[in-house]
């Protein structure tokens, strides 16, 4: 039955499930049933990722997509526009989140809601691009095997490890724009911006150069673990400046 | 320290902004010398006039000589006739674009054609040469 979807391509899938789609949903119930004040802020953040790519940035590409004149230009101007691609990512999202945490996150504006935001706008993307997608090839594996031709089983795993290091980096982002929204930094957003703009773009670039799918993924890894530091470091930081400042007011 | 910082940044990301839009304005439309861009826009629906008649042998005949060696009629008509059928009849162009670039050293001139059928919009991608003879073609649906 099995014969042309080998095992590990089916372990592959369910790893990219557990990781695309329990995870977000068991940090949501998680959230719901110990940390309730969180519950907003994640959904925000999940409502952001729909609002800002689902209904602007990609109904925009594919509308340009259908122009001559913007698909010429991708033809001849390859470079400049995977970086075009990148840094349009980041201007919607990063000006998304700037604009939900200023508007709907009003007096719950801290490190914990930027966290619990990342993770539901990193965790919907998950959900959205790997985890459902990967529910119907596991069904569609196992009720017609070889049917629906799947990569290598290394392959099949890089999609739901790519999501982990992708989570990593939204929930650096989202601190690194709640640092724009609490201090009234507008800095901070063009500086996420910018990084989300490099790491997408990039992406596009070294595939050009001939990157294959370990080292892209390799480099997402990367950038994922560099905004992860970026994120253990601002919360120790905000942690402590936290402690600083209720202090006094629990003592007296 | 942090207005440093801050002001370091802003530096920064206007230079970047500047950068890409330095890039884009440089490279985007440069036609290699000789080609008019507007037999180009003819050679282009001339050859999406080939495809609508489903004529891939013409279509291939039309093509530069390495280009026609590495093309097969029967291929072609393959991965071409299914998009043609769910478009339905050809309808009228909507729009043509030319733009120039060099890549490792070669120029080509890029042209994409897009035209609206019966049911659905159909965007041709087409790739010529410094002597405005046919490399690539290319079909999707818009």
């Amino acid at each position: 039955m099995l014969s042309t979807v080998g095992i590990p391509t089916l372990l592959g899938l369910c790893f990219n499930i557990l990781v695309a789609l329990a995870l977000p949903v068991a940090v949501l119930i998680w959230l719901a049933v110990r940390r309730r004040a969180l519950v907003w802020p994640f959904l925000s953040g999940a409502l952001t990722f729909i609002v800002t790519q689902m209904l602007l940035r990609v109904p925009l590409l594919s509308w340009l997509g259908t122009t001559a004149w913007f698909t010429a230009f991708t033809m001849v101007q390859p470079v400049v526009y995977s970086l075009l691609l990148g840094l349009s990512a980041g201007v919607f999202e990063e000006c998304g989140r700037y604009a939900a945490m200023r508007f709907t996150l009003r007096g719950k504006q801290s490190w914990q809601a930027a966290v619990a935001f990342g993770l539901g706008h990193g965790g919907i993307e998950a959900v959205m691009v790997v985890g459902l997608n990967n529910v119907a090839l596991l069904a569609a594996s196992i009720a017609a095997p070889g049917f629906y031709p799947l990569p290598a089983a290394g392959e099949v795993f890089m999609a739901g490890t790519e999501r982990l290091f992708t989570l990593l980096a939204h929930v650096g982002w989202s601190v690194m724009v709640m640092r724009a929204v609490q201090r009234s930094k507008p800095g901070w957003l063009g500086l996420a911006v910018l990084l989300h703009g490099l790491v997408d773009g990039l992406i596009g670039i070294l595939q050009m150069a001939g990157l294959g799918i370990y080292g892209i993924e390799a480099y997402v890894a990367l950038c994922g673990l560099g905004m992860l530091a970026y994120t253990i470091v601002t919360i120790r930081r905000e942690a402590l400046h936290e402690n600083e400042n209720n202090a006094p007011a629990e003592t007296g | 320290m942090k207005m440093k910082t801050m002001r370091l940044l802003k530096r920064v990301s206007a230079l970047l902004c500047l950068l890409l839009c330095a890039a884009v304005l440089a490279g985007c439309t440069a036609l290699p010398e000789g080609v008019d861009a507007g037999v180009i826009e003819e050679k282009a629906k001339q050859a999406v006039d080939l495809v609508n008649a489903r004529d891939f042998e013409g279509l291939i005949a039309s093509m530069r000589e390495d280009a026609q060696e590495v093309a097969d009629p029967e291929a072609w008509a393959a991965a071409v006739n299914p998009t043609l059928d769910e478009a339905g009849a050809f309808v009228e162009y909507t729009g043509t674009s030319v733009a120039g670039q060099e890549q490792e050293g070669e120029k080509f001139v890029a042209a994409v054609v897009t035209a609206k059928y019966e049911n659905a919009n159909l965007v041709f991608s087409l790739a010529f040469d410094a002597d405005s003879q046919l490399t690539g073609f290319w079909v999707r649906p818009g």
